[in-house]
């Protein structure tokens, strides 16, 4: 096992180690504290600081209690519910102070350590994906809870797993009421593979060299021969763990600076490392030789966080400035390919020229919001209460950009000044990109009577992009000055306050998209300057609840949710939404909630060129209009059919129950259910017919006394999903159908649909029905449902001193996906394909058991096991199990049609055994 | 004349709506005055409730460090004057209880604990779908015993405190993909604020994107290239909780990205079993042929930069 993350150690000498990483990590984690934050329900992440064998954060004052037999008191009936009917949890018998110290402190505090053994498969993708569990000496936990009455003063500390790669840390001390300070530390580990075939030396830098028996650009022999290389070192080299550590700590600080106003402040600083499979490929219209790669990871990000909030009987006010800044510690990813990559449409490089690819990773970009809130309470007016408001943030990245490719070589024909290795072939020297958003939202609620509430409000949201990077090369022109393509090009081409040749290198050079850069002629879809995608979103809508007695209410809502985008297909989407609800917390033992909710979304004209037509060559270079011309890359972009589901029409209906209902005073039921219907009326391609989410849930929860706890829990969903598409081009000999040859987009050209003009090219070209393009007959139909089946149940005895408990997770889930083939499939592939892909299919069983047995009044022994299995069926891996190179055609003169270095997630059965011992102060 | 029929229903729905507003009644108990008493005659009777009460949040901050008045009636504080209560402890009108069995009104409820925690993270509650929903704020907090080591929640932690209602997202928790809530490094609040927001479904963000962006700092961009849809609204490509799919996509690739793209060439080609690899890496036997758009990541493997590119070359997303 190679394993790429930080802090692994080999096993002979990882007890030793773990003993100098414990105590390392506490004093790295004391240190960090210093410097740390953390966050409440209204803002900022990090709400909870755990790990997978402590997913409930430390209560020192708790931990290891037994259950009170005298539960919460009483005076209170046995088992006390929520409002809503669930049990409230027995109380744990809260620790006794351990003593007080000679300046008055008393202090709870514990901790829990021993030694933990893993079996298995342990170091599976599956089993280790978020958490980190090896042989060996194991701190589980500790928490110290310390308090001085006198002067109202605090200070708690917890933590666990240390020196492990999900240690977690948390400290506070402060006075009560009156100032806190928060910190904490946490790492998360995140496995993305655990059989990756590595080629590569260098994983997690932000260069990748071949390993040894690999060479850049091809041994120089044949094809084959170099994905035969590449085969046998990545078997050499299989198993390697992949994957990333966040390490996050951050301090915050809450004080009150009287009884109305209230500031905090906070910082954190994030730091992710590591490496996850990436792609790449080469060549000019995509395809080429794609061999994954591996994406370094060496990120860090501060995020600072100040707010001041006031409250009083009428008016409260907040007002919250954040910033942030991310910074990516590797700006691009350089890396070798083993394979013989050819020039497309480029001059100036041999086959094995290519040695190198080069990646620009995430930018650094920095982050700021401002908000305000107001609310004021209209005691007067209704009893009402008004709410506003705003908040302006600006998203900025100005990274450096890189030339296109390395090679200095690479010209193109029609091209002089070819100086694509340079940042003078870029129209600017850095990204200079920005988008600004505004929010804006309004709100009154009403009381008319003490039984009817209504509220209305209005929100805007805006996001505005500042980008307007264009693709030109303004230092280089054109060779070619036939002046019945385009004007004077000598000296370029002149558009978008850019005098240059347009276009762009694609791939280091190994593929071109340059206007007239291969030769004098020209087409109309190529990308000759970024999208400025933004959006406006209004919703302003009403709702009404009124209670028709003490437990049973009403309520109504409308909303209009208007999207007004720029540069999509469709410029403007309203949807409406009407819900209706009940509540009723009166039924016997029951809370019943009932809604549903309509909601119709429709849009303007749907264009499927339009919005990007200033985007493209098309409009720089006038589209051709003799018959007989080719005007296909003007008027074409996307099959007309298509609807994007995002923009599309769209009816949806949502019924959603949910009751709780106490069956006996010991004995909690629940059942939620969600019904989802989703219509897509007018897409011929896309997700088309009818979509559905549909669940229920089913919850038991059994408290006969206080030795005793049960619970089981059972979800079943399932999704259904329907899409359609329409393979480009003609039907080959040999398919199903009989051959039959598309029109083509030309002026002149006769089409059931009329005879293709420059006016009506956009039409009839993007549509299936002309048979210019596409044929109908080509189209494909696939169907998506996806069912899921959760169970648990779980069982907590205590047998008087001794605690036991039980739980088993079950999850399933499976992906069916049925297809009508493409008219365009061979009779043999056809027979092949059959009527479906494999199914998806996902299980894992999780069972965890512990038993306390007390040793004295201080110390208690704790046995625990968790036992993992986990089966996976994912056809996305199917035949590269075994090999990472996928060749198309027998004789493997070709370059690979992939090369997948990662052969996916594997099955497993893993498990923890571990004693621990619980010392308590 | 679909559109007369959707307009019916919608009327129909709203005239509804008003008939259950305005055929209602008031039954909202009115609670009697009554005096303060203070904690220790509380305390008289209930010994153990004191018990639990004294190792939490509000018993510190009432008891050591009160700020006014109110908050220095300690068990009044929340329960309202007990007189009347002390006299006759049966009656549940006479003192403000938090439970089912007690059955104060929620409204009631809320407006007690309004009293102290007004504004702040709570500014939109009023309206929030909690609210609406008749949620009292002890349907996840129980104040009177520190269950939880931070929040006086109900339960020992945020998520499982969130998942006795949610059992919805529970289940997409324990999915093939999935963030990682069930290994104690999230919880619920992380990105949603359950007291209410300006943000749809309760974001403590101004997007969705915004709050992705909290842990994704690095697609934040703005890139060079934008992808639109992932610009727009990540949730268009990703289930937030968990899929049954890798990297918590909606649908299996290439599926997914076909249901926007329907380009000519490979974009709207059909994809299908006929196109996996055997096990020596090549073609299916009897008419298979390779594509690399099955496999693996499928369209990621050449298209890696998906989320938006720096790279001059990017516009496909391929550098």
């Amino acid at each position: 096992m190679k394993n790429i993350r930080s802090g692994r150690l080999a096993m002979a000498t990882r007890t030793q180690m773990k003993t100098n990483l414990l105590a390392t990590s506490v004093a790295l984690a004391l240190v960090q504290m210093a410097t740390v934050a953390y966050a409440d329900s209204g803002v900022g992440q990090d709400t909870t600081i755990g790990n997978a064998l402590n997913r409930q954060p430390i209560n020192p004052t708790t931990y290891g209690g037994l259950p009170d037999h005298d539960n919460i008191g009483a005076g209170y009936d046995n088992l006390d519910h929520t409002p809503s009917g669930q049990f409230y949890d027995r109380p744990l018998v809260p620790n006794q102070p351990g003593g007080k110290t000679a300046g008055g402190w008393e202090y709870t505090g514990h901790v829990e350590a021993g030694v933990i053994g893993t079996f298995g498969d342990d170091k599976s993708h599956g089993f280790r994906r978020y958490k980190d569990v090896d042989d060996g000496l194991y701190l589980n936990n500790f928490g110290v809870n310390m308090e001085k009455k006198d002067t109202a003063s605090f200070f708690e500390i917890s933590g666990g797993s240390v020196g492990q790669d999900d240690q977690f840390y948390s400290a506070q001390f402060g006075r009560y009421n009156d100032w806190k300070v928060s910190a904490f530390y946490n790492e998360t580990p995140h496995v993305f593979t655990s059989t990756f075939r590595n080629i590569y030396n260098g994983v997690g830098t932000g260069n990748l060299t071949l390993k040894s028996g690999l060479t850049p650009g091809g041994a120089g022999g044949t094809n084959a021969a170099d994905a035969a290389n590449v085969a046998a070192v990545a078997n050499a080299n299989a198993d390697t763990e992949i994957g990333l550590i966040r390490k996050k700590g951050g301090a915050r600080l809450d004080m009150y600076l009287d009884d109305r106003w209230k500031l905090y402040a906070s910082y954190t600083n994030e730091k992710r490392e590591g490496a996850r499979p990436f792609g790449s490929v080469w060549g000019g219209g995509g395809g080429t030789a794609p061999t994954e790669t591996l994406e370094p990871i060496d990120y860090r990000t501060h995020d600072l966080l100040a707010g001041l909030e006031y409250a009083d009987d009428l008016s409260a006010f907040n007002l919250r400035l954040q910033a942030s800044w991310f910074r990516n510690e590797i700006d691009t990813l350089t890396f070798e390919t083993p394979y013989r990559i050819a020039a497309g449409t480029t001059n100036g490089v041999t086959a094995g020229n290519f040695k190198t690819g080069r990646f620009d990773l995430y930018p650094d970009n920095d982050y700021f919001n401002v908000k305000g809130e107001y609310s004021r309470r209209l005691p007067d007016f209704y009893k009402g209460k008004f709410t506003a408001t705003v908040a302006y943030a600006s998203s900025r990245q100005d990274d450096d950009l890189i030339p296109y490719t390395t090679l200095s070589t690479v010209n193109l024909a029609n091209v002089t000044g070819n100086n694509w290795n340079s940042v003078n072939s870029l129209s600017q020297d850095s990204a200079e990109t920005r988008i600004d958003t505004k929010l804006i939202n309004l709100g009154l609620a009403l009381n008319p009577t003490n039984n009817l509430n209504l509220s209305g409000k209005l929100r805007y949201y805006e996001t505005k992009n500042f980008n307007d990077y264009v693709a030109c090369n303004p230092n280089a022109s054109y060779v070619d000055n036939d002046p019945n393509t385009v004007g004077n090009q000598a000296g370029g081409v002149n558009a978008l306050g850019c005098n240059g040749v347009w276009g762009r290198l694609i791939n280091e050079g190994s593929g071109s998209a340059v206007l007239m850069g291969a030769n004098s002629a020209y087409a109309g879809n190529l990308n000759i300057a970024s999208v400025p995608f933004d959006y406006k979103q209004l919703t302003y809508g009403f709702s009404g609840d009124y209670r028709l007695n003490r437990t049973n209410s009403v309520n109504f809502a409308y909303e209009r949710e208007k999207f007004d985008r720029d540069h999509r297909e469709r410029e403007k989407t309203w949807e409406d939404k009407v819900k209706l609800g009940y509540v009723n917390r009166g039924i016997e033992d029951a809370t019943l909630r009932l809604s549903f909710e309509n909601d119709r979304r429709r849009g303007s004209e749907y264009h499927t060129h339009h919005p990007y037509a200033a985007y493209y060559s098309g409009d720089i270079v006038a589209m051709p209009t003799a018959t007989g011309s080719n005007v296909q890359t003007w008027v074409v972009h996307m099959n007309s059919g298509m609807r994007k589901f995002d923009l599309s029409d769209r009816d949806q209906n949502i019924l959603n129950g949910r009751v709780n209902f106490m069956l006996r005073p010991d004995l909690d039921f629940g059942i939620m259910g969600q019904l989802k219907d989703i219509k897509y009326p007018d897409s011929m391609f896309g997700r088309t017919d009818k979509q559905s989410q549909h669940s229920i849930n089913f919850d038991l929860s059994y408290q006969p006394d206080v030795e005793r706890s049960i619970y089981g829990f059972y979800s079943y969903q399932v999704a259904s999903l329907k899409q359609k598409g329409n393979a480009s081009g003609a039907i080959g000999a040999g398919a199903l159908s009989p051959a039959t040859a598309v029109l083509g987009c030309t002026i002149g050209t006769v089409t059931p649909m009329g005879t293709i003009t420059a006016d009506n090219a956009e039409e009839i070209c993007q549509s299936s029905y002309s048979g210019s393009v596409w044929l109908l007959a080509n189209g494909w139909a696939v169907n998506h449902k996806d069912t899921t089946n959760v169970l648990g149940f779980g069982w907590k005895e205590v047998f008087g001193t001794k605690t036991f408990d039980f739980n088993y997770t079950y999850a399933g889930g499976k992906t069916k996906i049925g297809y009508d083939p493409a008219g365009g499939t061979t009779t043999a592939a056809a027979a092949l394909a059959g009527d479906g892909m494999p199914d998806l299919k996902t299980t894992t069983h999780i069972i965890e058991a512990n038993l306390l047995v007390p040793i004295n009044n201080s110390l208690t022994s704790r046995i625990f096991m968790r036992y993992e299995i986990g089966k996976i069926d994912d056809w996305h891996y199917t035949g590269l199990q075994n090999t990472s190179v996928a060749i198309n055609n027998a004789a493997a003169t070709n370059l690979p049609t992939a090369t997948v270095l990662d052969a996916g997630p594997q099955d497993y059965r893993a498990s923890v055994l571990g004693i621990l011992f619980n010392y308590k102060m | 004349m679909k559109i007369i029929q959707h307009s019916m229903v919608r009327l129909g729905l709203f005239a509804l709506a008003l008939l259950f507003c305005l055929a209602g009644r008031s039954a909202l108990a009115q609670q009697d005055q009554a005096n303060y008493i203070g904690e220790k005659k509380c305390i008289e009777c209930h010994k153990q409730e004191n018990s639990h009460f004294s190792h939490t949040a509000h018993a510190k901050v009432f008891r050591l460090n009160p700020r006014n008045e109110n908050e220095s009636r300690v068990c009044e504080t929340c329960h309202g004057p007990g007189s009347l209560h002390a006299k006759s402890t049966k009656d549940k009108n006479l003192i403000i209880g938090y439970t089912k069995e007690w059955g104060t009104p929620v409204e009631k409820q809320q407006e007690q604990c309004l009293t102290c925690h007004k504004g702040g993270n709570r500014m939109h509650w009023d309206g929030s779908a909690h609210a609406n929903n008749k949620i009292s704020c002890s349907d996840c907090h129980n104040p009177m015993a520190k269950f939880s080591a931070k929040g006086l929640l109900k339960k020992a932690s945020i998520t499982e405190t969130c998942q006795t209602c949610h059992q919805q997202q529970r289940a997409e928790f324990m999915k093939r993909s999935h963030m990682p809530l069930p290994e104690g490094k999230m919880s619920c609040e992380d990105c949603h604020n359950p007291h209410g927001t300006t943000t749809r479904p309760l974001l403590k963000a101004d997007s969705v994107n915004d709050i992705c962006y909290s842990c994704h700092a690095e697609k934040r961009g703005p890139f060079l290239w934008e992808h639109a849809p992932v610009r727009e609204n990540c949730v268009n490509c990703h289930h937030p909780h968990g899929s049954n799919h890798d990297k918590l996509l909606q649908a299996a690739r290439p599926y997914l990205c076909q249901q926007c793209h329907a380009n000519t060439n490979h974009p709207s080609a059909f994809y299908n079993a006929s196109q996996f690899p055997n096990a020596a890496g090549n073609p299916l036997a009897g008419g298979g042929v390779l594509n690399s758009r099955v496999m693996g990541r499928a369209c990621q493997n050449c298209h890696a930069q998906i989320h938006g590119s720096n790279h001059p070359a990017g516009a496909r997303f391929q550098r």
